[in-house]
């Protein structure tokens, strides 16, 4: 990366920029974050490149200011928002406050709970992942953008395989169904394994698509438009990445997005080889965990 | 005066920054950080935008249908990192021509009161508002 080149004044001031970006709302961070940093330290470099190093320092006053204003404002904005919105965080903070309560008491009465649980799983830990879950807003946001743009490689691959599933198929639109056969198309990924312990494989997921949704009759050509019920599921998998502070949507919120809709072909392929959805969630959470030991779980 | 639409005319007038963006792109597509720079440029380095107050603007023009993303791809003027571009929709279009007639207008009006020189005249001092 070309970050690492950076002169030191400029890569401490972008560093510290981007600490300070933890100022704004986690949303607004999640979509724009990585931009608002970019673009500082664009112009870091370019005002290091003109006029100096101690240039550099100079900038930091009217960023500050910046910053100050426009977290301010989007922080405000959120509370600001009418009717449904405020209602949504009044039941948050209800709800908060109830799980916040359960938790001190829990920690009160049962101290050795904590210190039996290892390092990774602190009581504080569950009840913060309790939190999000039970505090999350009940419906993904529906951004009216394409989500795409914060699909990790794989992501966007097993998109690829999919389209590439319904051209066989010659199917104008592409569905659940083609997602989950993207999904097990792609190898390397902790997905397919989870799919393959929940005894689906890629063999016959083909043979029940095209069973079930059947083939068309015409070659298609070019780019496969998403079914509504496929963009619900995109939709599903950046709420699951963002419920699980990704920040980026991988294969496995695919997967969930998928698991959690419920209702698509995919979602009764996967419940006709006798896995309830609870189940696929939690070999997926499983997988996590169990890959996440050397993640940067710890960093969020 | 031409007839706005209603759905223009709901959005003026527009925040300083909010127009300075669509003029920014009116020019081409353009990401965050040309776009900072066009702004900074085309005032003569007086308007400058820190990236939070820009991207709070792209994001509530990006809801309210004015521009669009437009594909992610390096910079060659830049280095080799992957950047967001953005565009100008059909509305945006609109919208900032709207938004500039709006103030031509004004414009026109400080010219008959004799606020400002006749066009082509030398700039007034401390910079038009």
């Amino acid at each position: 990366m070309s970050a690492s080149r950076d002169p030191w004044p400029v890569a401490a001031s972008a560093r510290l920029y981007g600490a300070l970006l933890a100022a704004y709302p986690a949303r607004f961070r999640c979509e724009f974050g990585a931009e608002m940093l970019q673009v500082f330290r664009d112009a870091s470099r370019e005002t290091y490149r003109r006029r100096g190093p101690f240039a550099v320092l100079r900038l930091w006053p009217r960023t500050l200011g910046d910053l100050a204003r426009s977290a301010a404002a989007e922080r405000f904005d959120k509370l600001k928002r009418p009717g449904r919105g405020r209602r949504r965080q009044w039941r948050r903070l209800r709800s908060h406050a109830i799980l916040y309560g359960a938790y001190t008491t829990t920690s009160a009465h049962f101290p050795r709970m904590e210190a039996s649980m290892g390092r990774r799983h602190t009581l504080k830990r569950a009840f913060v992942r309790l939190f999000r879950r039970h505090g999350g807003t009940g419906r993904p946001a529906v951004a009216g953008r394409s989500h795409l743009d914060r699909f990790t490689n794989r992501a966007r691959h097993v998109l690829l395989l999919g389209q590439e599933e319904a051209h066989r198929l010659r199917r104008i639109y592409m569905g659940t169904e083609h997602l989950l056969l993207g999904l097990l198309r792609e190898e390397g990924g902790v997905t397919a394994e989870v799919l393959a312990s929940l005894g689906v494989a890629l063999a016959d997921a083909r043979a029940e698509v095209e069973r079930i949704s059947g083939r068309g009759d015409r070659v298609v050509s070019g780019t496969v438009r998403l079914t509504p019920r496929a963009k619900r599921v995109i939709e599903l998998a950046a709420d699951e990445a963002r419920l699980l502070d990704h920040r980026y949507i991988s294969t496995d919120d695919l997967l969930l997005g998928l698991v959690r809709e419920g209702d698509g072909i995919a979602a009764r392929i996967i419940t006709d080889r006798g896995v309830t959805l609870q189940r696929a969630r939690e070999e997926v959470a499983r997988a996590l965990r169990e890959r996440g030991a050397a993640s940067a779980d710890e960093s969020s | 005066m031409s007839q706005i639409e209603p759905e223009v005319a709901a959005l003026l007038p527009l925040t300083p920054a909010a127009f300075q963006i669509l003029l920014a792109l009116a020019g081409g597509e353009r990401h965050g950080y040309g776009i900072m720079r066009e702004i900074a440029d085309g005032s003569g380095g007086k308007t400058r935008l820190g990236p939070g107050t820009l991207y709070r603007s792209i994001k509530q023009m990006l809801g309210a249908g004015l521009i669009e993303e437009s594909g992610e791809r390096p910079d060659p003027a830049l280095d080799d990192e992957r950047r967001r571009y953005y565009r100008l929709t059909a509305f945006g279009r609109r919208v900032a021509r709207a938004e500039a007639e709006r103030l031509a207008q004004l414009v026109d009006m400080a010219r008959a009161k004799r606020l400002l020189g006749e066009p082509g005249a030398a700039p007034v001092p401390g910079g038009i508002a």
